[in-house]
């Protein structure tokens, strides 16, 4: 009680402190005006300081807002990367891939493991949402991994950083592919397999989706060759530094690909007739 | 009786600030000021609130009568007064406040008395000087006025040390 009363005095000294001198301060600016420009600077200076601190703070508490319009943004504006790609194949069919159209979902990821061999992810849109399984889930930075299964308002993924999930890629805009996997051991690296022995692979190439596997569209940048070996004596084996960061993940777009259903009955029609 | 000779005093301490600001004009690196000795002097168990107001109109006299710019000294003056039980309690220890003892010259502690009013003074000055320069003088000239201005303040201020001392007793 005795600790509360003298808490509630400071604060009465502290007030008539300051309201002391405040009017001392009232009286010095109104009695010479260079003490009142002078007055009138540092009442700006922090009335400056006042305003920056409370938009900094408005702005740190509305950064989920923030970051949940740029990932709708972000997905309107790759489904309209996308349709100018697709306009640009009609016209050079044999120089890009592509093979469908894809439409873009803005999602926010729920729950994501990162220290098994068989890493998932799970988002918070589901079917009811558009989402559809065997989608892709992207950003800007890279591929992240492919939706399997999804209920009415979550899905189910796998992520890249899981052993049995492969991503077909090219290195470079015209360069070979081959499917991307994991490396098995961090979130930073994976190998583009199956590459030829006789093609050498740059170090600093770029590498990109191929658009070959109908789940992810073409030219998705995700990461850069830093090394490349011969593999098992057939192969050669490119690794790849990739640009997401997947430890700092939190909002994906889920692509898919509208054409897949065509795609697919045409892949299965062909293979019945071969049989 | 005691207490309206005190008072009256501390009027003619006023005004004796008056004159030295009037009068004692011999450069701009000097500020001569009595009013951080009349403030430590005050009653040691004085409410600080106490302090801080009769430091805002003492300020405010000052300026007033000295046709100096008028919330100048109130503003310099009312610190001297919050921080005055922090600087007794710095420099005498609790006790002077449990046992009511007033601060004096004599008796072993005027090094700590003088030390108490180079404080105050030193607090004074910084806010008057700066106040006073309103943002405009180089910050090496500021220094050097408070520290002359410190100087020839404690030399002016131990004869008002004296004289309140005395009162006091």
């Amino acid at each position: 009680m005795a600790r509360h009363g003298n808490v509630r005095f400071r604060l009465a000294r502290a007030a008539i402190f300051i309201l002391l001198e405040f009017a001392a301060l009232s009286m010095l600016k109104s009695s010479s005006s260079l003490e009142d420009i002078w007055i009138n600077r540092a009442s700006r200076r922090v009335q400056a300081l006042l305003w920056s601190s409370g938009e900094s703070l408005r702005g740190y508490f509305t950064l989920g807002k923030v970051n949940r319009e740029l990932a709708e943004a972000n997905a309107a504006l790759m489904e309209e990367l996308e349709t100018y790609r697709l306009a640009d194949t009609s016209r050079t069919p044999a120089l890009t891939g592509g093979s469908g159209k894809f439409v873009f979902t803005p999602a926010t990821i729920v729950k994501m493991s990162r220290n098994s061999s068989h890493n998932y992810i799970i988002l918070d849109k589901g079917y009811e949402d558009g989402i559809r399984p065997h989608s892709g889930i992207v950003t800007t930075c890279g591929a992240i991994g492919i939706v399997e299964s999804t209920g009415r308002h979550h899905s189910y993924g796998l992520t890249l950083m899981n052993s049995n999930i492969s991503i077909s890629s090219r290195i470079g805009k015209s360069g070979v592919t081959g499917p991307l996997v994991w490396d098995g051991t961090g979130s930073r690296y994976a190998y583009i397999k199956d590459i030829p022995t006789h093609i050498v692979c740059q170090k600093g190439d770029t590498v990109f989706t191929s658009g070959f596997s109908s789940i992810f569209p073409p030219d998705i940048p995700l990461g850069t060759v830093i090394d490349s070996e011969i593999y098992d004596g057939a192969t050669r084996r490119a690794k790849v530094d990739l640009f997401q960061e997947f430890s700092s993940l939190r909002f994906v777009s889920v692509v898919y690909n509208t054409d897949r259903e065509e795609i697919e009955s045409l892949e299965n029609s062909e293979l019945n007739t071969e049989l | 009786m005691k207490n309206s000779r005190y008072i009256l005093l501390y009027i003619l301490l006023i005004f004796a600030q008056v004159l030295l600001w009037n009068f004692c004009t011999f450069s701009p690196l000097l500020t001569l000021v009595i009013l951080p000795t009349m403030i430590i002097f005050l009653p040691v168990n004085q409410e600080t609130v106490v302090s801080m107001i009769l430091a805002f109109v003492i300020g405010f006299c000052s300026d007033f009568l000295a046709d100096g710019m008028l919330g100048l000294s109130s503003f310099a003056l009312v610190p001297v007064a919050l921080s005055r039980k922090w600087v007794i309690r710095l420099m005498f220890g609790s006790e002077v406040f449990a046992r009511n003892e007033k601060i004096t010259l004599g008796s072993g502690n005027f090094t700590r008395t003088l030390v108490s009013m180079v404080i105050a003074e030193t607090i004074f000055l910084a806010c008057y000087i700066w106040a006073d320069g309103a943002g405009l003088r180089p910050a090496g000239f500021n220094l050097l006025k408070l520290l002359v201005s410190l100087a020839a303040g404690i030399l002016i201020s131990l004869p008002v040390a004296i004289l309140l001392d005395r009162e006091s007793r």
